[in-house]
């Protein structure tokens, strides 16, 4: 009878730590409905105003002739890839997602089979967007020739630079043309270390770190130290740690880090969005393009002088950075692609979705340049920059008015790399992906943030990544390579 | 019970008994039908996923007849690097350190709270040290942080300053964790646990009690000789729960409160933390699959031995 007693009671308790699964109704839409594009997409987070935008953008769709009704759904920066993961493995019905190399990862996605191939719906139903793109950055998306996902049409090259405070290099009236590498930085963090005790100089922290200014083009993945050099000088494969500007760098951050210009526990840090929104931080490393300042004064609210350090350079982080894929559960691919289209090029319906309802979410300063609107909070994915097409998008009051046009001089100035389009299979080494991905958080967090010593925990770390047989990797990388650069005859 | 009985006389009271608490079994549906749907109905699932390479289908039943047999391929990174001997260490010593000292505060606190003669104060007890049960993980790893922090934390600002000690980089020197760690589990648990124990003694008879005062029994021997043996069934059904999890490791706890931590890893990673610091970014539901069905099945290979040794010892304490 005891035995009784403990046992519902043990089974009392176990009851109640079962998390609840709340099942999600599908209705099947009766022919006639509007069928209901679901999207879910990337930015800050769920909106309060969806709803309203949501109506809108259904009202103007069907007006335009397509029979259906979109569903809007934002997850924030932190959870989405997760999110995206647990729903894209259900299987569970949904139109479009996002999708890159840094975010619900695309290369092992497409090779999983979650998303449809494009190119022949993209010929049919959206050959604007198509015409858009280009050839060569279609083809750089593309895994094997298939087009997985449409990428956005932006900028498409990226480099790396500094951004500084505005209102701080005023103040100490601080001399910013001369900076032409990290090094040139130490003069000004002397004054601000001395005249501003609360900021610090300099943020490198985990996830926005400094070291990504060696701009290693990676092959495996962001994490993987297997990369080549940014600058198509040579076709070898390595272990980047082995560099000597690897070595170089990791001891400049920890110099400063003594000096106190990073902060004491950068390296359990992760939000650099509250980092720089705290106002105690004086520059970070930043991805840059024409116009980076302002659009980070408009999400910090600080102002920032942006500093290029490194020539722009179109990679595969490009053409993959930022897209929309659709779902291989979307039941009607083709509206799907036909709503995309719109969406890419029609002015209206992309600056609906990216800034909400004119009057509300923004006001209306001339044609083409807009400012916060008074419900502007109820409504601001911050999405614009992944969404379709940007060079139909609004400009905030703040922003260059020639901002589009100094992307495309950007996007002809840069250099394509010679591994554009290239995609590894990492199916057959796999176990030492994942070994390596856990060797990665162990050493580089510290090495980046100058925590460490890297004359100590350089040669370490590499003899662990060799250890878990990061060699492999890179060979395995190699032999990929050179057949990919044989068939494609580059 | 009676336990001489024949068997099959218990057989046929069986029935008309289940009749007669009708009520009571129709209350155990909602629990075996989300049980059934959220643990037992994965298995197969994670099966498969853990031995197929399974391609996304909408189609649930094409997903799982498309797949194709790789055998151990998903398990293999488990044992892929140096540190295999050190994770699985750390999983297991800080299971048997929760396990142990868990045990033996939670039954020390349960005994003291029922020992008050406040009744009211010992449901304020209570309800403080039930409170951090609720904190999440994410919660308690910025408690921690407000704690430890080098520059900013109270321990170093308010406590070692004043006593004239240098500042301790807590979240880079590895020494201090293990004993972190289990100080935070325990605090964590320690109410949640308690009243689990609290309510086994509350169900002691009285009479016990009340004859040892009469022979002249002390506090200590009352416990020692009533308390104690009267409480052993829970605390081994309670223990033999907590081995069948011992390659399971609290998340949250190893991953969030040292902050994900590289200079901790040492004595920090887990099976858990391993797997999701490999998976979050290859996204590979195969190899999440091997893992949970690895832990799992050491799991159960050491609930049956240890179910097996207490048999042995007393086999009416045995669970099974």
């Amino acid at each position: 009878m005891k035995k009784a007693v403990f046992f519902s009671l043990i089974i009392a308790s176990l009851l109640f730590s079962i998390p609840m699964a709340a099942a999600e109704g599908q209705g099947e839409s009766a022919s006639g409905a509007p069928y209901e594009i679901v999207w879910y997409f990337i930015g800050n987070g769920p909106q309060k105003d969806v709803a309203q935008v949501e109506a809108a953008v259904n009202k103007y769709v069907q007006g335009k002739g397509l029979n259906a009704t979109v569903k809007l759904v934002c997850f924030d920066w932190g959870s989405y890839t997760q999110k995206m993961q647990t729903i894209i493995a259900a299987g569970e019905k949904y139109d479009i997602c996002f999708t890159s190399v840094w975010a619900n990862f695309y290369r092992p996605q497409a090779a999983k089979g979650a998303f449809l191939p494009l190119n022949d719906l993209l010929t049919k139903y959206a050959p604007k967007t198509k015409a858009a793109l280009g050839k060569d950055f279609l083809e750089g998306a593309a895994i094997d020739g298939i087009n997985y996902a449409i990428p956005a049409n932006k900028e498409k090259a990226h480099n790396w630079g500094v951004i500084v405070r505005k209102d701080l290099v005023q103040k100490y009236k601080l001399d910013v043309s001369k900076i032409k590498k990290l090094e040139d930085l130490e003069p000004l963090f002397k004054v601000i270390k001395k005249n501003e005790p609360t900021v610090y100089p300099f943020c490198t922290i985990v996830g926005e770190d400094a070291y990504r200014i060696l701009d290693w083009d990676k092959v495996v993945g962001d994490n993987i130290p297997v990369s080549l050099p940014s600058d198509n000088s040579t076709t070898r494969i390595m272990n980047e740690l082995e560099a000597p500007q690897t070595m170089a760098h990791f001891k400049l951050m920890h110099k400063w880090y003594q000096a106190g210009y990073i902060r004491k526990d950068a390296a359990v840090i992760t939000d650099f969005m509250a980092e720089l929104k705290s106002g105690n931080t004086f520059s970070i490393l930043q991805s840059l393009k024409p116009g980076k300042d302002a659009e980070m004064e408009n999400s910090t609210g600080y102002p920032w002088i942006q500093i290029d350090l490194t020539q722009p350079v179109m990679s595969n982080r490009e053409t993959t950075g930022s897209m929309q894929a659709i779902s291989v559960t979307c039941q009607k691919p083709e509206m799907v692609m036909s709503f995309l289209e719109a969406f890419n090029t029609d002015k209206y319906l992309n600056n609906l979705i990216n800034f909400g309802i004119e009057g509300t979410h923004y006001v209306k300063v001339s044609e083409n340049v807009i400012k916060k609107g008074p419900n502007n909070d109820n409504y601001n994915p911050g999405t614009a920059w992944m969404f379709g097409n940007q060079f139909i998008n609004y400009l905030w009051d703040n922003e260059d008015p020639k901002k589009w046009d100094k992307f495309l001089a950007y996007n002809k100035a840069a250099l394509p790399l010679k591994d554009l389009g290239f995609a590894m299979n990492t199916e057959s080494v796999k176990t030492e992906v994942a070994a390596c991905l856990n060797v990665w958080t162990e050493y580089l967090p510290q090495l980046e943030t100058g925590t460490a010593d890297p004359v100590k925990l350089l040669p370490e770390a590499i003899a662990k990544f060799k250890a878990v047989g990061v060699d492999k990797i890179i060979a395995e990388a190699q032999k990929q390579y050179d057949a990919w650069l044989k068939k494609t005859g580059k | 019970m009676n336990e001489d009985q024949p068997v099959l006389l218990k057989r046929r009271y069986l029935f008309p008994k289940a009749r007669k608490s009708f009520v009571l079994f129709t209350m155990l549906i909602p629990g075996l039908v989300l049980f059934t749907l959220l643990s037992y109905l994965p298995v197969p699932l994670g099966f498969i996923y853990a031995f197929f390479d399974v391609r996304i289908n909408p189609n649930l039943f094409q997903q799982i007849f498309a797949a194709k047999w790789i055998g151990f391929d998903n398990f293999r990174y488990l044992w892929a690097t140096p540190d295999a001997w050190i994770i699985t260490r750390n999983t297991i010593l800080y299971n048997v350190a929760f396990i142990a000292l868990g045990t033996a505060c939670s039954v020390a606190v349960a005994i003291a709270l029922n020992e008050l003669r406040q009744r009211r104060m010992a449901k304020v007890y209570q309800g403080i040290m039930f409170l951090p049960y609720f904190f999440s993980w994410v919660v308690i790893s910025y408690l921690v942080f407000a704690m430890l922090s080098v520059d900013l934390g109270f321990v170093n600002n308010s406590i070692l300053s004043r006593l004239g000690i240098q500042p301790v980089k807590w979240y880079q020197d590895k020494v201090y964790w293990p004993f972190i760690l289990i100080f935070v589990n325990l605090w964590k648990y320690l109410g949640y646990n308690s009243v689990i124990y609290f309510a086994a003694l509350a169900g002691i008879n009285p009479e016990y009690y009340e004859a040892a005062k009469i022979d002249g029994a002390s506090k200590w021997k009352q416990i020692r000789h009533i308390t104690l043996p009267l409480l052993s069934p829970t605390i081994i059904i309670l223990t033999l729960l907590g081995i069948g999890r011992i390659f399971n490791t609290e998340f949250g706890l190893f991953f969030q409160v040292p902050l994900n931590n590289g200079a901790l890893f040492s004595v920090t990673q887990t099976l858990d933390t391993y797997t999701y610091r490999a998976l979050i970014q290859m996204g590979e539901p195969g190899m999440a699959a091997a893992a949970g069905l690895y832990q799992a099945a050491v799991g159960f290979v050491v609930v049956i031995v240890a179910n097996f040794i207490i048999r042995k010892i007393d086999r009416d304490k045995s669970l099974f």
